[in-house]
């Protein structure tokens, strides 16, 4: 933290402890610090309202935060970088990145919760940096009402769990939709994402409004050498019995079954047990409607499981992406003014999207859906 | 109705201060507007522009640079669609 920052005293207690500082990485960068020192000190943010930015070259991409403090900076713009799917970034590119950033920017790189990179900078230099992100391999977007960028999880280049290649998939889709998170033209804004399992861990059916999350349709597969070894080496079979939410393991004093009509075909038992692995019979559920923003009529939401299996053979995403592009173009057609996927289906009713898109309506998943979908 | 000769100078002149030199895309784009608010009192929303241009909307952000639909209706004066 430079010398001159010792003055902000409400920083510099967020400076302390073991754990690392948020504060330290901002002071060690040209961030306003006396922006934040000033939000800390009057309780509210010194930031005011964002916005858009019109920069003829780059339709999205582009943001502002606007200032309530103009004596200390009168604006703070921003580019928004596309993250690669699964959230890797080679040494090499970050090093690009963080050149980028020390040339046209703060020195500061924010890796944002909604799986996007963003440098802080100035209008007049957006341009310039663009033109050597490219160069970088990495581009701009998501921002304004677009299709925002794909995130996904690590999927099997890094996970055990993982039944489809979630990255992959994202990748696809990213690359099939490039025009749609670079142009904005739709309603509202749509965040979409990729789990590889049921674990969900990008959090997707609860965070995106479209998710594709990995599944798979026949029953978890039960090695009985490997439950034996692991029963030996401690493992609580009471516990993996009790850990099924619709108590579909079956123990039958001498082998484990499951019970095909109760299994939900999550992942608990898979999760806790490595004898237990998941099925062969692997595709993506396709969920949409998620979202945690409190706008809207209908507030935070988990989204719809519109189609409960989608079989990939070859890694061949085609259909996917057939069936998310007539869904953006349906919902972009019907919604209204700043209308979310979620508050849009359950406006319009999720048998009327899936009539409209010309699937076989399964209504008992609707109706019951504790029930086994598959 | 679609806007007179004069009319059309003038808003040629102010998509010049906006540094657009308009050719046959761009008035295309300008005659639907014209007359999709002859009907709704405002001009379309991008989506129904792509669809009655028959353009991409990539061409048509290359047309109107940044934000096509506030762009048309800075130059020719005509209202915002609500939806905006």
């Amino acid at each position: 933290m430079p010398e001159a920052s010792q003055k902000y005293t409400f920083c510099r207690t967020l400076l302390n402890g073991p754990s690392p500082s948020h504060v330290r990485e901002l002071g060690n960068s040209r961030y306003p610090l006396a922006m934040y020192e000033q939000g800390l000190a009057a309780g509210e943010s010194a930031y005011d309202h964002g916005g858009y930015i019109n920069i003829p070259e780059l339709p999205s991409g582009v943001g502002v935060r606007n200032s309530c403090r103009p004596e200390i900076i009168e604006e703070s713009a921003y580019l928004r970088i596309l993250q690669p799917a699964g959230g890797w970034l080679s040494a090499g590119t970050l090093e690009k990145l963080a050149a980028c950033a020390e040339t046209y920017g703060k020195s500061l790189i924010h890796f944002t919760s909604g799986g996007t990179i963003e440098i802080y900078t100035t209008r007049e230099q957006m341009v310039p940096a663009v033109r050597e992100l490219n160069a970088a391999g990495l581009d701009v977007g998501s921002t304004g009402n677009d299709l925002r960028c794909l995130t996904a999880c690590c999927g099997p280049a890094r996970c055990d769990a993982a039944l489809i290649d979630a990255p992959a998939l994202a990748t696809y889709l990213g690359q099939r939709f490039i025009d749609e998170q670079q142009y904005p033209g739709y309603p509202q804004k749509v965040k979409s994402g990729v789990s590889g399992c049921p674990n969900d861990c990008t959090r997707a059916m609860m965070q995106k409004d479209h998710s594709f999350i990995g599944v798979y349709r026949d029953l978890p597969q039960i090695n009985s050498e490997a439950l034996l070894a692991w029963q030996e080496a401690g493992g609580d079979l009471k516990g993996l019995l009790a850990s099924c939410p619709t108590e579909a393991l079956v123990w039958t004093g001498s082998t484990l079954a499951v019970d095909p009509q109760k299994c939900w075909h999550c992942m608990v038992c898979i999760n806790l047990c490595p004898a237990i692995r998941p099925g062969r019979e692997r595709g993506v559920a396709w969920v949409a409607g998620g979202k945690y923003g409190h706008r809207g009529p209908q507030g935070p939401m988990v989204g719809y499981v519109l189609v409960p299996f989608i079989p990939i053979k070859d890694n061949d995403y085609t259909t996917i992406g057939d069936l998310f592009g007539a869904f953006l173009e349906l919902w972009a057609d019907n919604a209204q003014k700043k209308e979310r996927v979620g508050d849009f289906i359950s406006r319009v009713g999720p048998l009327w999207v899936i009539k409209e898109l010309g699937l076989n309506a399964v209504p008992q998943i609707l109706i019951s859906p504790g029930r086994n979908g598959f | 109705m679609l806007p007179s000769d004069e009319r059309k100078r003038e808003i040629a002149a102010r998509a010049r201060e906006r540094g657009i030199i308009l050719n046959e895309d761009h008035w295309k784009l300008i005659a639907i507007s014209y007359k999709y608010y002859e009907q709704h009192h405002t001009i379309c929303t991008l989506r129904n522009l792509i669809k009655l241009s028959g353009l991409e909307k990539k061409q048509i952000y290359k047309l109107f640079p940044g934000n096509p639909i506030g762009e048309i209706s800075q130059i020719t004066g005509l209202p915002m669609p609500k939806e905006c």
